[in-house]
């Protein structure tokens, strides 16, 4: 069958599974939207109205459901403002492919209308990115860009496609296009490694659970290593969910905002097991001192993250799920932690006031212990991760490695479309809601009954936390920002916006307005004040945690 | 100063890529050269690091890692 370019790469979404896609037409892909209308029963695109907000719904899209996400852009501008959601992506190892258009190939290199060479600027945070040259080489460069996007330590992949490409034809057979066989590589036997006896001499190990244990997809694994030695799992923010936090095995987040237990029994472990971790600043405060005193083993399918933030005593590299069956049998008779206590985590209880603490509690109250939780980037963001308590590895989606404020929203778009069945909750500080707000548009124009609840401090809370701790209170362009009425602004987008300032009037409101049918605002009063702790300072090592008033 | 070769496709996408990436992990050039005599009409991507850099094989797994490498490996000039 004789296919135009546009024709042949809808086929080759079609072929690697693609039922959604997220974009903004222009230009250089009107052939591409054609194909796509055409096509559009096979495969639904969803429109947002920025680039950015495109990508962050791809990338929404694929953590919440662990499919490839697909963005669509024109050339130029279109291109250029996939940047902050293609490094989102990037940083947080998730699996896009972002295909742009670009002019056609007459005109490259001469500065013509909305060309810009988006390979050049996205070559350090994409996983791949290239041109194609021509039509014939369309399919199999398609084809690759799916398998690099999802194979091994995932990550964005970035495919510009002239216009010209797009209206070439030639013959082509889907058939033709048969995927490679996974040739997955073995991990070696480490029957007679000698951290087998690290381990077995250890009395005090902590697993920290990271990103890569939801990449491998190991949480059951885990679960099964952990609880039959009886080893305490502390997470990193993208480790959240990978083991409940309900089980008493489960001592929360580390690092600077992490619960204070869970710092404080890392920091006093004599073996330490890392799957899927790559030690961010964040996590690790001071490198010199964390964890000074235990054995590391470091888990990972990504030998570049080994000796990159801190040294390991013993690395493991490739698949977590295999090393941790091969552990097992292994460290049979070992006695895990001993005299670990579960119940010296818990955190003094206050009372029911109008703070972050209980804003979310009375929200997962409402929506339940499945719901898929998106934020935006600041103090809610450590909020959520410290208190909601999420028990599944797809469960928490936010922007760790980046901090992308202007993520959630379109993220939590991605994730609704992705899981229709599953209640969403978009939760934002005010600074962050209005960075991409205008996404609520996309929120009423496909009905998504996303529930959008908004921290409203009228400042950027966070950075003046650290203004107010670190800089003499001297706040700096972060304070007096009551400009906007989110109650109407969700308003003039047909949503249902509601504001309050007390525990019980949420859940009045909970109870009268949110029905899991429609998309609903709410907005919640909180005081400037609020902050989150613990916070390790900067510099400083996790046991010099400042853990303020509230633990 | 040590030298990486890497044999690759003659893309200067693909030399573009190799040295933005390594540059964002920290490796600072002393010399980078590129030639067109490799076999299966690939092409040669020399490149010798300052020694103040970061460890010298962490510039090899980079590259490995870049599409449409072949293969990398340490050579003494």
């Amino acid at each position: 069958m004789v296919l135009n370019g546009a024709h042949i790469l809808i086929e080759c979404l079609k072929q690697q599974g693609v039922d959604t896609v997220f974009g903004f037409p222009g230009g250089a892909v009107i052939p591409l939207y054609d194909a796509l209308y055409q096509h559009r029963d096979a495969i639904k695109h969803h429109r947002t109205c920025h680039e950015q907000a495109a990508i962050h719904a791809a990338d929404g899209y694929a953590r919440a459901t662990g499919r490839v996400g697909v963005g669509i852009v024109t050339s130029g501008p279109g291109a250029t403002n996939t940047i902050t959601g293609i490094a989102t992506a990037f940083m947080d190892s998730m699996p896009l492919v972002v295909i742009c258009g670009q002019v056609a190939n007459p005109l490259i290199g001469r500065d013509a209308f909305q060309e810009v060479d988006i390979t050049s600027m996205t070559l350090t945070i994409t996983k791949h990115c290239e041109m194609v040259r021509s039509l014939e080489e369309l399919p199999e460069t398609m084809m690759r860009a799916f398998e690099i996007a999802r194979s091994g330590r995932p990550g964005p992949v970035l495919i510009d496609v002239p216009k010209n490409i797009f209206l070439e034809s030639m013959a082509f057979d889907v058939a033709t296009l048969q995927p490679k066989e996974k040739t997955s590589e073995v991990n070696p036997c480490i029957t007679d490694h000698p951290l087998v006896l690290a381990i077995r001499r250890s009395k005090k190990p902590v697993i920290i659970a990271g990103g890569g244990v939801r990449h491998a997809e190991a949480s059951d694994a885990l679960f099964a290593f952990a609880t039959q030695f009886q080893i305490p799992v502390a997470n990193t923010l993208m480790g959240s969910g990978t083991f409940p936090q309900d089980h008493p095995l489960a001592l929360g987040m580390i690092g600077m905002h992490g619960h204070a237990y869970a710092n404080r029994l890392l920091s006093g472990a004599d073996l330490v097991i890392t799957m899927g971790v790559r030690f961010s600043d964040r996590v690790i405060g001071r490198a010199e001192t964390f964890c000074k005193n235990a054995v590391m083993i470091q888990m990972d399918i990504d030998r570049n993250e080994f000796n990159k933030n801190i040294t390991a005593d013993y690395h493991l590299l490739g698949d977590l799920n295999d090393y941790i069956q091969q552990l097992t049998p292994l460290l049979s008779g070992w006695g895990g932690y001993l005299c670990y206590s579960p119940k010296e985590k818990e955190a003094a209880v206050q009372a029911p006031t109008f703070t972050a603490q209980h804003i979310l509690k009375t929200i997962k109250g409402a929506v339940g212990d499945e719901a898929i939780v998106v934020t935006e980037v600041g103090q809610h963001q450590m909020w959520t991760a410290q208190h909601w308590g999420f028990n599944t590895p797809r469960q928490f989606l936010t922007s760790g490695g980046l901090g992308t404020m202007g993520f959630g929203l379109g993220a939590a778009i991605g994730a609704q479309i992705g899981c229709p069945d599953e209640t969403v909750v978009h939760i934002a500080g005010d600074g962050s809601f209005k960075m991409n707000a205008i996404e609520l548009s996309t929120v009423s124009k496909y009905k998504l009954p996303i529930l959008t609840v908004i921290f409203n401090n009228q400042s950027l809370g966070m950075v003046r936390q650290w203004q107010k701790m670190f800089c003499d209170s001297r706040f700096s362009e972060t304070d007096g920002d009551d400009s906007v009425d989110f109650v109407k602004l969700a308003a003039a987008f047909g949503i249902t916006g509601i504001r309050v300032s007390s525990i019980e009037a949420l859940k009045l409101m909970l109870d009268a307005a949110f029905d899991r049918t429609q998309p609903l605002v709410i907005e919640c009063l909180i005081h400037q004040d609020d902050a989150v702790y613990p916070i390790v300072p900067p510099g400083c090592s996790l046991t010099e945690m400042d853990e303020g008033g509230s633990q | 100063m040590r030298t990486l070769r890497a044999h690759m496709e003659n893309e200067p996408e693909v030399m573009m890529r190799i040295t933005a990436l390594l540059k964002r992990k920290g490796f600072l050039f002393k010399r980078i050269e590129m030639s067109d005599d490799a076999p299966n009409n690939g092409a040669w991507l020399n490149i010798t690091f300052l020694e103040n850099g970061p460890e010298f094989m962490k510039a090899v797994h980079t590259v490995e890692n870049v599409v449409h490498v072949h293969s990398v490996e340490e050579i003494n000039l």
